[in-house]
């Protein structure tokens, strides 16, 4: 999966672990915890797999590797793509 | 890719002005030091979006009816029931992007102009913004949608 122009275009605020990010293409305003935003920077570099997103976030974050589920992981991105902050072309 | 653009008085990061690498380490000791402090529970991802108005439109699960209006505005649903208050979208077409809604998506055709065809009453069976012959969406006014 990869980032869209979408997502380089949002406005974020913080709120304590969560952040506001308001994403002018679609004028739509959303919520965020911290790994959901997470997610997003795992692929400024470029594309990452989700298995390697979540890699990223587990090291970040300093967490457990069984600490964040794929399925939740996934379900996520699944939402992030619909909204068009990525583009994630082989997912299943 | 841009960096993430802070419109709080105390900007989370400021990539632009440090080294990489030097942001890199400030960007990991933030996360791990909230970390800390949140425990070990609950870092599953969050997404909420707030929806107001004809973007309301834009969602999945919040459609109540679809159907038309006459020439007086009347409407009229094809399938769904419309409650009232519900937000009126005009001029709307349907589509399931990636065959990820379980439900119609209904997506305005323009979300400038000519969407918001205002709320449904129920006792006048009319949108507060419609006036003419259009087709026509009800979407709950429901102001969140969690993955």
């Amino acid at each position: 999966m990869r980032l869209t122009a979408a997502a380089g275009e949002l406005i974020w605020v913080q709120w304590d672990d969560a952040y506001d990010v308001y994403q002018p293409s679609s004028t739509e305003t959303h919520v965020f915890n911290e790994t959901t935003a997470l997610i997003l920077d795992a692929l400024k570099d470029g594309p990452l797999s989700l298995e390697g997103v979540r890699e990223w976030i587990v090291k970040t974050l300093d967490a457990e590797q069984d600490g964040l589920a794929l399925e939740d992981l996934e379900s996520a991105a699944a939402r992030l793509d619909e909204l068009g902050l990525i583009e994630w072309p082989d997912r299943a | 890719m841009n960096d993430r653009k802070m419109i709080d008085e105390v900007p989370l990061r400021s990539l632009a002005e440090a080294p990489a690498q030097q942001a890199a380490d400030s960007r990991l000791l933030d996360h791990r030091r909230r970390r800390l402090i949140r425990g070990a529970a609950g870092i599953a991802p969050i997404v909420i979006t707030l929806r107001s108005g004809a973007l309301a439109a834009a969602s999945c699960v919040n459609t109540k009816a679809l159907g038309t209006t006459d020439g007086t505005g009347l409407f009229t649903p094809s399938t769904g029931t419309p409650n009232d208050g519900d937000r009126c979208v005009a001029n709307y077409e349907t589509s399931n992007l990636n065959g990820t809604c379980t439900g119609t998506q209904i997506l305005p055709k323009s979300q400038s102009t000519g969407v918001d065809g205002g709320l449904y009453s129920i006792s006048t069976q009319k949108c507060s913004g419609i006036t003419g012959t259009t087709n026509v969406a009800m979407v709950s006014l429901s102001v969140t949608s969690f993955v």
